[in-house]
């Protein structure tokens, strides 16, 4: 049973070394914000590009910042106050663009910056997002994503594309 | 087992290659696992910081953290400051909390690390390697069995071909191996093919060359020939000459031979001769009816031209219209070459054994020519040639000599007197005893044969016998006075068998010897003059055998011989006006008469005055007075001989009871015949001829007159 252990952790260590996938795991402190990555998913924007979007939310900021010391996080979606007080305490993440208005208040999206090391998986993660967010101009793309992923949007929010904040 | 070979090589590299890559797996796997398994604890332990911060939740809570993260068993301390320089055994992190961020420094506890990575390392890798030996050890199998079995099966079988059996490989398998023993299979058919065909033309060209000619044996190879190209038959036309073909038909059951004039062949083998290169058909109109009736369809046929000279034909033929392959066609070619070398050095050798045969006989004319050119001068030693090399051969014979010498003895023999073609007449003939002078010339006939000789480059003759054979055992001859066995064994025998048959012959100036008598004076000299040796082994056959007649009577008209000996003779010892015998045959005209008649008495007798008889009425008158004197001497006193010893001067020689008064009476009477003057004086001396001669000249001194008158 060892040797057998030995073997699978040998042939794990194999896997690992020649297995890279592509990979973008996000977090936000609001779910309604996940509805514009979902829509690109939806249509299958990053399979097609070979980009795995894994998406987590919390129900609230405090515990979007703790959840920030898992390095696996490279991209959080939160309102402004979080968002600075991110940046402002931990210069590895970087204020990307804004991409939401609801309720007067705006929402940002934040990127840590071995990610931006990677242009191409940004650019194709970005691309997705502004896909998503002209997907949900559509209401029937709405109402999928209500129905299937239970997302509800907001009454009066407003996605933007990323184009700077 | 041959350690150049690739397999041996072969064998050894895998061998290296699998222990090498073992060793390599091993120590390159405890490398990589070793390191990664302590950058997966580093990693493990940043999650594990990660967690329990997440978990902590506030800056507040940053001793409970510490706490926590010192009791996992890869971290030895926890700081919150940053380190002076970081080792690689540190982790420094930046924590966000919702009341703040905190910098903490962790140690880890390097030891333990890598211990642990070390220890699964060394496992993962000895795993690794017995994975890979096992592999290997698959692998080695399937190579052997796959690869090195089969190479080295065929590497055997085929140093067995190499030491010379050529027998054929098992033949296994449909893959590469298999195609390979198949193919070596096919190469052994092949050679053998061709080994056989070889043998089959080697044959043909040995049997031909001895000269069997079209035998049993020429059928049989030649059957093999029909069996291997897959032909029904062959036709072989030999030319014998312009106009006659010797045709053999050779079928794998049957055989038979014609004899056939160029004008009488019809069908394919004029056809072939007319053209006089290659034929291939299959087109009936061209056979003849014979041909067609031996069920032939096919043919393959050419001249058999050698050096631009055609010799014949040879025609394959078939009884199904299916032509030969390319490669028969070359083997039958092949045979067909060898058959017409073969005729034609046959050929050539009758036409050399002719040549030789011609040219031995016309040595052998040439060289008796030779002796019958000195026998011919010198009719008493006629058959002496002859006799002395069949003695000389015989006694060579005896002696145990080997063949080829005593051929060489033999021909020596044969022309040992050769070079008496160089002496004078005068002295060769004459019949007297030879002057000390006279000898002295006789003496170089030895050197004169070999000097004769020696340009001919007539390797079958003893050049020493000949030039030696008058040497003699104690170094009394000549011509270098050789002693004892200085002499050539060749010249020791000819002297023998040279003084035998001398002795044992007549000569013109006395009678033959007994062979006994003759054997005894030469064993008496043997050790003396001649070889004991040779004399010992010479005795019973000089005593017992006789030779041959040979083949001289065939070549020699005994008449003709007769009367060119008989006018020689005449020449020599005659006086050509009266006929009567010369001054210098007075020897031999005394010696006649004795042997005519036993005791004689002779007289001296001289023409009175002849000289004034010449001077008055001319030298005509004299020469007729003496014609007349001589004829009327032969008519009335009928003498045994008579000799003009001078000028007027006559010796005769008559029967010792003849009366002296009957002789006066007789010679008065001629006197009044002739009318001239003769004075008769008897003769004292004629025992012994040297006074004879002495008397004749004192009686010539004395009566000056009746010369000179």
């Amino acid at each position: 049973m060892k040797k057998l252990l030995y073997f699978l952790l040998s042939l794990s260590i194999f896997t690992v070394f020649s297995c890279n996938q592509s990979k973008v795991d996000v977090i936000t402190s609001e779910k309604f914000l996940l509805s514009p990555i979902r829509a690109a998913e939806f249509f299958s924007f990053y399979s097609k590009r070979g980009l795995n979007v894994c998406v987590d939310a919390v129900d609230s900021p405090k515990k979007l910042i703790r959840f920030l010391n898992f390095s696996t996080y490279n991209v959080v979606l939160t309102d402004k106050k979080t968002a600075d007080f991110i940046t402002s305490n931990l210069n590895s993440w970087v204020k990307l663009c804004k991409i939401a208005r609801w309720r007067g208040d705006f929402y940002y999206l934040l990127v840590r910056n071995s990610l931006l090391k990677e242009q191409k998986l940004v650019i194709a993660f970005l691309k997705g997002w502004n896909f998503g967010v002209d997907c949900l101009k559509d209401p029937a793309v709405v109402r999928v994503l209500e129905e299937r992923d239970g997302i509800f949007l907001p009454k009066n929010v407003k996605f933007f594309s990323c184009k700077g904040w | 087992m041959r350690l150049k070979d690739k397999y041996w090589l072969l064998t050894l590299a895998i061998f290296a290659a699998f222990v090498l890559t073992g060793i390599a797996g091993y120590f390159v796997t405890f490398y990589l696992a070793s390191n990664n398994l302590k950058r997966q604890a580093i990693l493990n332990v940043e999650k594990y910081v990660e967690v329990v911060a997440v978990s902590t939740g506030s800056v507040s809570k940053k001793e409970e953290l510490k706490a926590v993260l010192e009791k996992s068993p890869l971290i030895s301390h926890v700081t919150f400051s940053p380190p002076k320089k970081l080792s690689s055994y540190q982790i420094t992190k930046t924590l966000i909390f919702p009341d703040g961020s905190l910098n903490v420094t962790i140690n880890l506890d390097k030891d333990r690390i890598e211990k642990s990575a070390s220890s699964i390392a060394q496992k993962v890798s000895l795993s690794i390697l017995a994975v890979l030996l096992f592999i290997q050890l698959f692998i080695a199998i399937f190579l052997k069995k796959l690869y090195l079995n089969p190479l080295n099966r065929i590497r055997k079988d085929v140093d067995l071909i190499q030491s010379g059996e050529l027998k054929k490989i098992p033949e296994k398998g449909e893959d590469e191996f298999g195609r390979i023993r198949k193919s070596i299979n096919q190469m052994i058919d092949s050679i053998k093919e061709r080994d056989e065909r070889a043998e089959l033309i080697s044959n043909f060209i040995q049997l031909l060359t001895v000269g069997k000619g079209f035998n049993g044996e020429f059928v049989e190879l030649m059957r093999k020939a029909l069996k291997i190209t897959e032909t029904d038959g062959v036709l072989i036309g030999i030319l014998s000459d312009e106009e006659l073909f010797n045709v053999k038909v050779i079928t794998p059951d049957n055989h038979f031979s014609l004899k056939k004039k160029r004008g009488e062949l019809v069908g394919i083998e004029p056809y072939i001769l007319e053209l006089n290169r290659e034929i291939e058909t299959s087109k009936e109109s061209l056979f003849s009816e014979a041909e067609r009736e031996l069920g032939i369809r096919y043919v393959f046929g050419m001249p058999l031209n050698v050096l631009s000279q055609n010799l014949g034909y040879v025609i394959f033929f078939r009884k199904k219209k299916q032509p030969l392959s390319e490669e028969v066609k070359d083997f039958v070619k092949n045979i067909a070459k060898s058959i017409g070398i073969s005729v034609k050095i046959k050929n050539l050798i009758t036409e050399l054994e002719d040549k030789l045969k011609r040219e031995k006989r016309f040595t052998q004319s040439v060289i008796k020519s030779f002796i019958r050119g000195i026998e011919v001068r010198d009719s008493y030693t006629r058959g002496h040639s002859e006799r002395v090399a069949y003695y000389s051969k015989r006694i060579a014979q005896e002696l145990g000599l080997p063949k080829s010498k005593i051929s060489k003895v033999y021909m020596a023999a044969l022309l040992h007197d050769i070079g008496k073609i160089g002496i004078p007449d005068s002295i060769l003939l004459k019949p007297a005893k030879l002057t000390e002078e006279e000898y002295e010339i006789i003496k170089i006939h030895p050197l004169l044969s070999y000097e004769i000789l020696k340009s001919l480059e007539l390797s079958e003759i003893s050049f020493e016998g000949i030039k030696y054979h008058h040497e003699r055992w104690n170094g009394s001859g000549y011509p270098e006075g050789l002693k004892g066995r200085d002499i050539p064994l060749e010249a020791r025998i000819i002297a023998v068998a040279d003084t035998f048959d001398a002795m044992t012959s007549d000569r013109i100036y006395r009678k033959k010897m007994d062979r006994k008598e003759a054997l005894k004076e030469i064993r008496s000299l043997a050790g003396k003059l001649f070889d004991p040796e040779v004399v010992e082994a010479a005795v019973p056959i000089l005593l017992n055998e006789l030779p041959p007649d040979g083949e001289r009577e065939k070549s020699l008209n005994e008449e003709i011989v007769l009367e060119i000996e008989k006018r020689r003779l005449d020449y020599f010892l005659r006086d050509h006006l009266t006929g009567a015998f010369n001054r210098s045959a007075l020897e031999y005209a005394l010696s006649l008469s004795k042997e005519k008649g036993g005791e004689v008495r002779g007289f001296s007798i001289d023409i009175v005055k002849l000289r004034e008889i010449n001077i008055e009425k001319g030298w005509k008158e004299g020469d007729r007075i003496l014609q007349t004197f001589v004829k009327l001497l032969k008519e009335r006193v009928t003498p045994l001989a008579i000799v003009r010893y001078s000028g007027d001067n006559f010796a005769f020689f008559v029967p010792a009871d003849m009366e002296k008064e009957e002789i006066k009476r007789k010679i008065e009477e001629i006197e009044k015949e002739m009318g001239v003057k003769l004075e008769l004086r008897e003769l004292q001396n004629l025992e012994d001829v040297e006074r004879l001669k002495s008397e004749l000249t004192q009686l010539e001194l004395i009566h000056p007159h009746s010369s000179q008158l």
